[in-house]
């Protein structure tokens, strides 16, 4: 059945995605954003500034984390035709290289605006390998 | 380039031309105890959106969707060509304030507590981006000092496409941003 949205129902599961956080996908990921944020990339440096999240290692940016949650939404509903309106989250715990990151989606609430302009909410969340959340937030997606 | 093993990573023209050294220049960063709230600029370079700035943000966040990284899969659907990925603002937003107002988002020792975005319209290519931004907020939480800007980024037809809220944790005086700098001056 096609996702529309008339026929999605409070409650649906969005479909995980994975992703595994190493150096490597810091390091690519400063390059495509053009966030070269020392505690994202210098591990020396970091050692000494070890008051700063993650203590002693690098961390993942934020936005890499965010760009993960809102890839749920968009596997989700671009191949309708749906469009990503919205997303808001907060970070709560770093992520350190070596961590894979799992992210997913519950609908909570749908906002009846009209053909072309309804929405659904959907509460978004990122947790590591030991079931800890990463973090939260929720999407707006304009489903057909 | 300050990190060399990042050279091999750099695949488009933008990537090739950027300052990478966050610390070199960080003497003219803006700093917490300095900003007053209300003010508006405009970032003094635009961002113009090619195919190559949307496939290697696409690749890096290691998201597959043919709309954002394959241009004759993207024509045949409704959308009619490549879209950037949501976050892709996170790309034009660092590229645009290289130089000028709103530099403090490059300041050693800032971290990210969280974001609000909201997103009108995709970016695609041939998009001409114009970055307006608004000091909104600066506040003290828990110790923790907090500046928040607004970004507006907007087309060559004057058409908003995004508007965000980005927040840092910042260092709040310009002493203590110079610890950072310092620390990461030496060899």
């Amino acid at each position: 059945m096609a996702l529309n949205f008339e026929k999605v129902e409070l409650g649906t599961r969005l479909p995980d995605i994975v992703r595994q956080v190493n150096q490597n996908a810091i390091d690519r990921f400063a390059v495509a954003s053009f966030d070269y944020n020392p505690i994202h990339l210098d591990l020396e440096w970091k050692k000494k500034m070890d008051h700063l999240p993650g203590g002693k290692s690098t961390i993942a940016h934020g936005q890499m984390t965010m760009s993960f949650m809102a890839s749920v939404l968009t596997s989700w509903a671009t191949p309708v035709g749906g469009k990503v309106t919205k997303i808001d989250a907060k970070y709560i715990k770093p992520v350190l290289p070596g961590e894979v990151i799992t992210c997913g989606g519950m609908v909570t609430e749908k906002h009846f605006h009209g053909p072309g302009k309804n929405f659904v909410v959907v509460e978004i969340f990122a947790q590591n390998q030991n079931g800890e959340k990463v973090a939260v937030g929720e999407g707006e997606v304009i489903l057909p | 380039m300050k990190y060399q093993r990042l050279e091999s990573l750099l695949t488009t023209s933008k990537q090739k031309d950027f300052e990478t050294n966050f610390f070199l220049n960080a003497e003219q960063y803006e700093v917490w105890d300095e900003i007053k709230i209300g003010e508006e600029y405009e970032a003094k370079r635009k961002f113009e959106v090619k195919a190559e700035d949307i496939i290697a943000f696409s690749r890096a966040v290691m998201d597959p969707n043919p709309l954002f990284n394959d241009e004759e899969y993207a024509k045949k659907t409704v959308w009619g060509g490549l879209i950037a990925h949501p976050l892709f603002f996170t790309a034009i937003g660092f590229y645009c304030t290289e130089l000028g107002h709103s530099n403090w988002i490059r300041t050693p020792g800032a971290f990210n507590p969280g974001q609000l975005n909201i997103i009108y319209e995709p970016f695609r290519v041939g998009d001409i981006i114009t970055l307006k931004l608004k000091s909104t907020d600066k506040w003290i939480k828990r110790g923790k000092h907090y500046l928040q800007y607004q970004q507006d980024f907007i087309d060559q037809h004057g058409t908003l496409k995004v508007r965000r809220w980005p927040t840092l944790i910042v260092p709040p005086t310009r002493t203590e941003m110079r610890k950072y700098i310092t620390a990461g001056m030496e060899k």
